[in-house]
């Protein structure tokens, strides 16, 4: 698949090779919008249409709920990619993401800063609000017991007061609405009801995993947030056994700044 | 350029933690298995000697985990002899899985502890000799499962440390130790200011499940206080050793939120669950451990069981000093008792 550059601001030429392969896609890029609400809508309908003719399971069992999020993540991760063909800040991070601090992993972040405002307080400070969305992939693992591997998206919120200093520290604010979470456990061996034992291959569970967060920036400047950052996720597994498991997750790591500039 | 240095040297430091090794010795189990069933996924952590291929299944009470098991005389005494399976139950701390809530989950758990027991002799082999030790709600569940006889043609022993396989019973006769307990104690003349004030609190109360269930055990934890201060009973201490498997080896978060929601001890008390009226269907050889001030499982529940039981090798023990973790406090003679009857049995 090819894409040719935009022509203007949310409005894009998109030529796919091998009609077919994509065709809701191709569809939902079609219809240019200036109004990003509608362009998330298409992106959701065809990637959800694609991904239902491809994995026709619905909701028939457990397995199915993938057709649904799935596509969501999808659409969320091509709406980033093509937004960033524009003239936009998108910042990719690495960290260290610990589940209770010394449950060990990793996490690579991508963040797509959407709407920025610049406005002077009541004392005269100009102060910037910021509005993200963003994709975190991440995993760790409790070496005791098993290994979890994740896909999160959606926003983050800052509001940054300018400083004459160098540098700058600004809270950001994040809610993660879609998320997916795989845990995968060793060696598992299921009984049936009639007593019949089998070695469970991949042994694991699927679970939704939305999560919030909040966090600090230590970044170099309003228009160059390269720095470090540290932020505790509350996520929360559903259903875990009957009902809901909350996880409480530190991330510490770097984030690295490219201001892509439309051709 | 100088940035990227910086994200680099965090990564070389956090990575190698993402790495452990084990060093592992002939014979010696220290590996995680998880059993499926009826939608739960439930670790087992097996360690120890298996070179004899003796193992003992610790099914835990209410509240409690596998893993809690693992310190003192457990690692020091059992693990060097045999292997020692510690299990978390359906719903409980490392547990996962998707099921709804079982209308009769005391059947349940105790077919999951018998699905666990069909895995270990599936994966260490038919010939193993296997001893179910159940402590507390533990001791109900394995009394549970241990009541039918096919279950029993898999289990070498069966081993009830303050199990609470009669609800009703452990009941009324927690009320009657603390009465009990306070005139022993007033007339050695241990603080009988305050043990009178039990004696006369404890009076007025209800001894079966209801609105004074609370206050019987504020009672009750009022009266094992009393007892530690006056050197009756030994302090049930959480070891370092304890305090790092519960925070490192198991999720403290997880295991807190998992007993919130799901307690199956509470059904079985609002249903004075038991099954005493069925112990003598076990046969099998049986060894019944208990606390002389376990004012929450009550030795009168382990005599009663031992007058049940219709096994041909059955044995009481009351340990002196204990309350509810004679495991935890005489473990030389908690060790003993357990050594001497797996290797008379095995």
């Amino acid at each position: 698949m090819k894409m040719k550059e935009p022509g203007h601001n949310h409005c894009y030429h998109t030529q796919i090779e091998g009609a077919g392969v994509f065709p809701a896609l191709f569809v939902s890029l079609c219809l240019k919008s200036k109004f990003a609400i509608r362009e998330w809508s298409a992106y959701i309908v065809a990637a959800t249409t694609y991904f239902m003719q491809h994995f026709p399971l619905g909701f028939k069992n457990k397995k199915g709920c993938l057709s649904v999020v799935l596509p969501i993540l999808v659409s969320v991760l091509i709406h980033t990619e093509l937004q960033a063909q524009a003239d936009s800040t998108v910042t990719f991070a690495l960290g260290y993401y610990g589940n209770n601090l010394w449950n060990t992993g990793l996490s690579f972040d991508t963040d797509y800063i959407f709407r920025s405002v610049s406005y002077l307080d009541n004392k005269g400070r100009t102060r910037v609000k910021q509005r993200s969305a963003h994709v975190l992939l991440g995993g760790y693992s409790d070496p005791y017991n098993y290994d979890a591997r994740f896909v999160q998206a959606g926003f983050r919120y800052r509001v940054i007061k300018r400083q004459k200093s160098k540098g700058l520290v600004y809270p950001v604010l994040g809610v993660n609405p879609l998320g997916i979470y795989r845990s995968f456990l060793p060696s598992t061996y299921s009984v049936s009801p009639q007593g019949t034992i089998s070695k469970v291959f991949i042994p694991g569970r699927w679970y939704y995993s939305p999560s919030v967060s909040a966090g600090l920036v230590k970044a170099k400047a309003i228009d160059n947030p390269t720095g470090f950052f540290a932020r505790i996720h509350l996520m929360a597994l559903v259903p875990y056994n009957t009902y809901i498991l909350p996880l409480l997750n530190i991330e510490v790591g770097y984030q690295f700044h490219f201001l892509l500039r439309r051709k | 350029m100088k940035h990227i240095f910086r994200p680099i040297i965090l990564l070389c430091l956090v990575i190698p933690l993402a790495f452990s090794c084990v060093q592992e010795t002939p014979g010696v189990l220290n590996e995680t298995i998880y059993v499926r069933h009826e939608g739960a996924d439930m670790p087992a952590y097996v360690h120890g000697n298996a070179s004899e291929k003796v193992f003992i299944l610790v099914v835990h009470g209410a509240g409690s985990f596998g893993l809690a098991f693992r310190s003192g005389t457990f690692t020091s005494e059992l693990e060097k002899r045999y292997a020692v399976v510690y299990w978390d139950q359906r719903g409980q701390s490392m547990s996962q899985g998707h099921y709804s809530k079982p209308e009769d989950i005391i059947s349940l758990m105790a077919d999951d502890m018998m699905a666990l027991v069909q895995v270990l002799r599936f994966k260490y082999g038919e010939d193993i000799k296997l001893f179910v030790l159940g402590h507390s709600w533990g001791g109900a569940l394995s009394a549970t499962a241990l009541i039918d006889p096919v279950n029993q043609s898999l289990i070498t022993g069966w081993i009830e440390m303050d199990g609470a396989h009669d609800f009703r019973l452990a009941g009324t006769a927690r009320r009657r130790l603390i009465l009990n307990t306070a005139a022993e104690q007033i007339a050695l003349g241990n603080q009988p200011e305050a043990w009178e004030e039990i004696q006369t609190t404890v009076t007025g109360l209800d001894s079966l499940p209801g609105d004074d269930y609370r206050e019987m055990l504020r009672q009750a934890q009022q009266a094992v206080r009393l007892l530690v201060e006056d050197d009756q009973a030994e302090p049930s201490a959480i070891s370092s050793e304890e305090l790092s498997r519960t925070v490192f080896e198991n999720n403290p978060i997880t295991w807190k939120v998992s007993d919130l929601f799901n307690k199956p001890f509470i059904y079985a008390r609002d249903i004075d669950y038991s099954v005493s009226d069925q112990l003598a269907q076990i046969r099998i050889p049986s060894l019944l451990l208990w606390g002389k001030y376990d004012i929450s499982v009550p030795p009168t529940v382990g005599y009663d069981a031992y007058r049940r039981l219709s096994s041909s090798d059955k044995k009481l023990v009351i340990f002196d000093r204990s309350v509810h973790h004679p495991y935890d406090t005489e473990k030389d003679l908690f060790a003993a008792e357990v050594i001497d009857f797996v290797e008379r049995v095995k």
